[in-house]
């Protein structure tokens, strides 16, 4: 292998050589551009987060769908719903039922009492 | 404690954890040498000037990366090989072959007088010509190692060639240059 000997002379040449200065705004410059990356980097990882909760809730929403189906599926609990729901629509076709007898006679009642009021009305004028 | 008397390392961490004025430390302690090295790959202050801005910058942004298995040093020196490779890929002409070159070389026993006999002004000019010719590659090694005094085996940590490899290189650029300056001493 090639040993690096005899090189006095270049090390000599090498540190002759000017030394070139930076100019004096360098570091301001550079640590304006640092400070104007820092807020870029803040404001992309706000977006980022943003962007993540939208997904996430998403996600989350369609898993918890996707989970009620699967449940109601899978354990029968359909089952329970349906009757409930059975009872339910029966309460609503008896209370229509009940309705069917009511209304009519709290709207003659009503009628009634608006010609007592419009007599005695008339009366005063 | 007194901010400029921290380690490298200790600065990472305070910028890590989001301190970003930390880093003005590492830029002091590291911007003239690597301004010196980027002048001389691409020869020019002013275009040197921005190159260093954007090693900085691309030091800044990586700092994560570092892995602290090796100096700090070596590592920015590494982000900073690479950037100015990159660049000079795309502006650098009229580079030789040092393989081609080197044969032609013939010893020549008076060189070390004849330079020290030439005018110092002359002795820079003929140096930096010859280092405007010389491949991307060994111009950063030679400069690493004469001008910043780094050793060998950093430099193969930084360039990421063997040690051996960085010696054959630094000795065939030495042999390289000494034959360039011997021509321009003789015309």
């Amino acid at each position: 292998m090639k040993n690096i000997e005899n090189d006095k002379w270049l090390k000599e040449l090498f540190s002759e050589q000017p030394e070139a200065n930076l100019s004096s705004r360098f570091e301001s410059k550079l640590m304006q551009r640092i400070a104007v990356l820092e807020v870029e980097e803040a404001e992309n990882q706000k977006a980022r987060t943003r962007k993540m909760e939208l997904v996430f809730g998403i996600l989350g929403s369609a898993i918890s769908v996707i989970g009620i189906v699967f449940a109601f599926a899978f354990f029968g609990w359909y089952k329970p719903l349906a009757s409930s729901l059975h009872e339910l629509a029966n309460q609503f076709s008896t209370m229509r039922a009940n309705m069917s007898v009511v209304v009519p006679i709290a709207a003659i009642f009503m009628l009634l009492v608006a010609d007592l009021f419009a007599r005695k009305y008339l009366s005063n004028k | 404690m007194d901010m400029t008397e921290l380690s490298d390392i200790e600065y990472i961490h305070r910028i890590r954890q989001g301190d970003a004025n930390a880093f003005v430390h590492l830029v002091r302690r590291y911007q003239r040498m690597i301004f010196s090295l980027v002048v001389k790959m691409v020869g020019n202050e002013t275009e040197a000037e921005d190159l260093t801005q954007e090693i900085f910058i691309k030091v800044y942004q990586s700092l994560a990366k570092f892995r602290e298995d090796s100096k700090f040093s070596t590592w920015i020196y590494r982000v900073a090989c690479n950037f100015c490779f990159s660049h000079l890929r795309k502006s650098r002409e009229n580079i030789v072959s040092l393989n081609e070159e080197i044969a032609l070389v013939s010893e020549c026993s008076d060189f070390e007088e004849q330079l020290e006999n030439a005018a110092k002004e002359e002795r820079i000019q003929w140096l930096d010509a010859v280092l405007n010719r010389l491949p991307a590659e060994e111009l950063w090694i030679v400069t690493l190692y004469y001008k910043e005094n780094v050793s060998v085996h950093e430099i193969s940590e930084i360039t990421r060639l063997s040690e051996s490899n960085v010696k054959v290189k630094l000795h065939r650029t030495r042999k390289w240059i000494k034959s360039e300056m011997e021509k321009r001493m003789t015309l």
